[in-house]
């Protein structure tokens, strides 16, 4: 049983890096980005590539940076110029550029799973509670939760987390005020895309093939793991992808491995049913 | 944040509690279990892990039969249970996308049992992932790479020097020169169409229909394939004997053994055709490539693909009584799926192709089975080893073995590793 959990646990931690990035940037722009997923599968992608050519310690700062960069390029040209056009609109760009990325690859690597080049320390095999694994599964959900930790303190504590406060609340009236706005969106997005690099790094250490479609699936589980802790809520965003991993892997140990999938969409039914704010979401207030 | 750090506490509980853990359960010695993993809606993986279950069980070893959703990534859970129910072996016959994730987790829990796979894991995709680990993984196939006599040495020179002329051809190939076995069956297919061709052409001149060359498939005996000799019993399979069995090491596979098992069949009677078909319109004569070149089997499709296309670049041409006639490639993607196979299958036929190779997929190549039947153009599957691509279709041929022969070879082989 313990076994099915720390497993829970670290895919959990993987879908929460991801999660965060979904939920930030639909609390700021009200924006599904569906590029997300493919965004982290490029990193992974990129570092298949890079490690090839270069030491481990320069690829791995560098696909950081390259997918940092990557995510930013994607909001400067694919959602800026869409900004005052209806929500639908951002949202369909969005899913081109998802397909867009997904079919580049599928180009440069000709479709055949690549394998993810072994990353220091974090690739050794060690024994932790009696089971055996990659060191990276025990030490992802710690990583997601400094993680959290850290981006919360940003957010509560500095004066750009005050700004992306301020947009989230109100987008319109934060631009009044004189934020500056271009400044808080790319800032979030690059955040998202930061995140989606380190958890891209964990995600194939241990699930190391990587191919175009790669990111499709664990980018909407992400989202599922968002929408259930509360779209906008950071911490909501990390539980519920705990809540994810867990379900997903004990579901193997009852016997139901067939139904693994439906279980986490029945969780996204479930929670838009009955609280769809999600658990630690805003509630609305309307004034009359 | 009273919240939060209830909720750490709840769970370091509940971890608590389960670190009482569990020992698994034990089973009678002597007893051989088999872990058998299959995809989820995936015809060939799930008939060929039904029949290796119903060979192993027969010879009355313990199966567990497992089945995971389309694009899992996340295989940890099954290991455990693999290790939990002290299986002996653990059959996985599955694509190479699903290899490249299972073979790596598979060694970082520590597997050590032996781990088998049909025709789809013959692929460099299974080398990459064993690299660095002490995994035992094993598979079958159709040819052997390194016979140093015969056809199939010929070809396997000859296509890696087709591969190394052209970068592209490399990647498909999954940048590198390593010969898959698919390559070498698509080589096949398109030299048995060649061959009906030609020989209805001698029969009936410039004027034959893709009826004719059905006709004439039922005569062929191709007895210098690379992958063995090639006629076609009552049902249109290819008389096969035997399989090859090959270990993954580092950096290639390693013949193992021939695992033979009987096959009285002899060649079938040609059926009697009344339908017209697809006239020959002129001296281009196209031969239809229906192969999965996107999607879950794509990076094998591509292989197969490459495999037909060097049969094509070595015999663009058949001249007969001073005519000759140009063969075109006519390649549509049916994109691993068989929605988008039936629409691709639809294309080879209004495009009037005489023949059609293909698929890699034995789901794509029975979804299209109606539409080519419907046309009356015969079919020679490449690597679809499920008895439903040719049971009862009068024009759907194959030139590599069937699931039930697969699924007891590799029954029969996991039997003898786990010894006694």
């Amino acid at each position: 049983m313990l076994d099915y959990l720390i497993a829970g646990l670290a895919v959990g931690g993987q879908y929460a890096l991801i999660a965060i990035g979904y939920t930030m940037v639909y609390g700021i722009l009200r924006l599904i980005n569906f590029a997300h997923g493919d965004v982290f599968m490029v990193a992974g992608i990129m570092m298949v590539y890079l490690a090839a050519s270069l030491p481990v310690y320069i690829a791995m700062p560098l696909v950081f940076v390259l997918t940092v960069l990557l995510g930013f390029l994607i909001e400067r040209v694919a959602y800026k110029p869409l900004r005052s056009a209806p929500r639908m609109s951002v949202m369909i760009s969005a899913i081109g550029v998802s397909y867009l990325l997904q079919n580049f690859v599928l180009y440069i690597t000709g479709g055949l799973s690549k394998q993810y080049p072994a990353l220091p320390l974090l690739s050794e095999r060690v024994k932790l509670f009696g089971i055996g694994d990659k060191a990276v599964v025990f030490v992802t959900p710690v990583i997601a939760i400094v993680l959290m930790v850290a981006l919360m303190l940003l957010i509560k504590h500095t004066k750009i987390g005050m700004a992306m406060r301020a947009a989230s609340r109100d987008f319109e009236t934060a631009r009044l005020m004189g934020i500056n706005i271009n400044r808080v969106i790319s800032i979030t997005f690059i955040i998202g895309s930061a995140l989606a690099a380190i958890g891209s790094m964990l995600y194939f250490t241990k699930f190391t093939g990587v191919q175009p479609t790669s990111g499709a699936l664990p980018g909407l589980k992400a989202f599922v793991a968002a929408v259930f802790g509360g779209i906008g809520s950071i911490p909501g965003a990390v539980l519920g992808a705990f809540v994810i991993g867990i379900v997903e892997n004990l579901a193997v140990a009852f016997d139901l491995a067939v139904y693994r999938d439906a279980f986490t969409f029945a969780i996204l039914i479930i929670i838009l049913a009955v609280k769809p704010t999600g658990l630690f979401g805003e509630k609305l207030t309307e004034k009359v | 944040m009273k919240k939060y750090l209830a909720l750490v506490l709840a769970m370091l509980m509940v971890f608590s509690l389960c670190a009482c853990g569990n020992d698994g359960s034990s089973n009678d010695d002597g007893e051989k279990v088999a872990y058998v993993l299959c995809e989820t809606g995936d015809t060939y993986s799930q008939g060929l892990g039904t029949y290796f279950r119903d060979a192993f069980e027969a010879d009355g070893g313990k199966v567990i039969f497992e089945s995971f959703p389309k694009d899992t990534s996340d295989f940890t859970s099954y290991l455990v249970k693999a290790t939990q129910e002290n299986a002996d072996v653990i059959f996985a016959p599955n694509s190479t996308t699903v290899a490249a994730l299972l073979l790596q987790q598979a060694a970082d829990k520590g597997i050590d049992i032996p781990i088998l796979a049909g025709d789809t894991w013959e692929s460099s995709v299974i080398l990459d992932g064993v690299k660095g680990t002490d995994l035992k993984v094993y598979c079958s196939t159709f040819f052997d790479e390194n016979d140093t006599a015969g056809p199939a040495s010929a070809f396997v020179k000859g296509f890696k020097e087709y591969l190394n002329a052209d970068p592209v051809r490399l990647t498909n190939n999954g940048g590198n020169d390593i010969v898959a076995a698919v390559s070498a069956l698509g080589f096949d297919a398109y030299n048995t169409a060649y061959a009906a061709i030609e020989a209805a052409l001698n029969a009936k001149g410039g004027s034959i229909t893709s009826v004719d060359v059905a006709r004439a498939l039922w005569e062929v005996n191709i007895t210098d394939a690379v992958t063995g000799t090639i006629k076609f019993n009552q049902t249109g399979d290819a008389i096969k004997d035997s399989a090859y069995i090959k270990q993954a090491g580092d950096g290639a596979f390693s013949f193992v053994k021939v695992q033979s098992v009987e096959n009285n069949d002899t060649q079938g009677t040609p059926v009697d055709y009344k339908d017209t078909g697809i006239a020959l319109d002129g001296n281009t004569i196209k031969i239809g490539v229906y192969e999965p070149q996107s999607g879950n089997n794509g990076p094998g499709g591509k292989q197969e693909v490459l495999g037909i296309q060097y049969a094509n670049s070595l015999k663009p041409s058949i001249t007969v009584n001073g005519v000759e006639y140009k063969i075109e490639l006519d390649i549509q993607d049916n994109g691993s799926d068989d929605t988008t196979g039936k629409t691709a299958a639809a294309k080879l036929v209004s495009d009037k192709c005489l023949i059609v190779l293909g698929s890699y997929g034995s789901g794509v190549s029975i979804a299209a089975a109606d539409t080519f039947a419907a046309a009356a153009v015969p079919a020679i599957g490449c690597s679809c080893t499920n008895p439903q691509v040719t049971d009862g279709k009068d024009y759907y041929f194959r030139i590599c073995y069937i699931d039930p022969f697969q699924g007891s070879v590799m029954a029969g082989f996991a039997e003898e590793l786990i010894g006694g």
